[in-house]
């Protein structure tokens, strides 16, 4: 089972790593582009790293914001509309290959472009429910301790070790053990938060080990 | 910005027959011309391996709307009332 932490390790400013996960939300870092430059067999090599990616399941699709894709020069291979209840305004479909390095998962597939840093959204990317479908989401506002269940049903709890990455049932972590700081990424949103953000779990994605070999297979592939 | 329009335009041409037999499947058009249909997104590696960052089109036969954050929804141009061009 691979999992990553979606939570926020401490507070900033007066609001503690619950405050935050509820105002910014389960937050992953992602690797983005079109072509990988790595060699076969090495880790997808992207030219965007470490891009805040929200988790969100209210979204149906997963979406890309409108400036960075076009700022990376994303081929646009569809397009439609965007409708809310701030009107309806044209919208473009994104190719893209994201790589979470936390989850050594990477996702060749289309994006739909929204005006996140027009919108002053602390993401860039919004994973919502086609890629949890992958997934099993733990979300505990409360403690940070996070919990999940098996493929098989099993049940455990514990909390994460953060050096391994993995779920360690009831294990805790080391004393003193820190995660490595995330690297703030330029927004109009204070960028004080990203130094706290994602660490000790809040939230956790726990993959489940339904991966297919020939997704594997698939994913691990060079880009063209 | 490219244009996807001979494309679209293309697309609209051969709906009812990709409807017929490539229903969900992901279809890819280049220079106003079908080239092929694809199980899944593996449409995009062909279309990167061929013509690069395009322009291209890759649309879902029979795709309907995706819901996004915020209670926003996302209609492909096909789905659209209009017609989408």
């Amino acid at each position: 089972m691979r999992s990553t932490q979606a939570g926020f390790r401490s507070g900033v400013a007066g609001e503690g790593p619950a405050d935050l996960l509820v105002r910014l939300g389960p937050t992953v870092f992602v690797d983005i582009g079109l072509k990988s430059r790595s060699q076969p067999g090495e880790a997808p090599d992207l030219p965007e790293k470490r891009v805040k990616a929200l988790v969100d399941t209210r979204a149906g699709g997963d979406c890309i914001d409108d400036a960075l894709a076009r700022r990376l020069k994303l081929p646009v291979h569809d397009e439609g509309e965007i409708s809310g209840v701030g009107g309806r305004h044209r919208a473009f479909i994104y190719t893209a290959r994201i790589y979470i390095p936390s989850l050594d998962r990477l996702l060749f597939q289309p994006f739909t472009g929204v005006k996140l840093y027009e919108g002053e959204r602390w993401h860039r990317v919004i994973l919502g429910r086609v890629f949890l479908r992958q997934y099993r989401l733990a979300y505990d506002g409360l403690t940070g301790r996070c919990r999940s269940s098996s493929p098989a049903g099993q049940r455990w709890q514990g909390r994460l070790a953060p050096s391994a990455r993995r779920f360690a049932p009831s294990r805790s972590p080391r004393q003193g053990e820190e995660m490595p700081r995330p690297t703030p990424h330029p927004s109009p949103v204070s960028s004080a938060y990203a130094a706290s953000a994602i660490t000790l779990a809040e939230a956790v994605i726990a993959a489940i080990s339904t991966y297919s070999s020939g997704w594997w297979a698939r994913s691990r592939m060079p880009g063209p | 910005m490219t244009s996807l329009k001979p494309d679209i335009v293309a697309f609209e041409r051969m709906k009812a027959e990709l409807e017929a037999n490539h229903l969900h499947a992901r279809v890819l058009f280049h220079d106003a011309a079908f080239v092929g249909a694809f199980p899944d997104f593996e449409a995009a590696t062909v279309a990167v391996e061929r013509f690069d960052t395009g322009p291209y089109l890759i649309r879902q036969v029979g795709a309907g709307a995706v819901q996004l954050p915020g209670g926003m929804v996302f209609r492909p141009a096909h789905a659209l009332d209009t017609g989408g061009l």
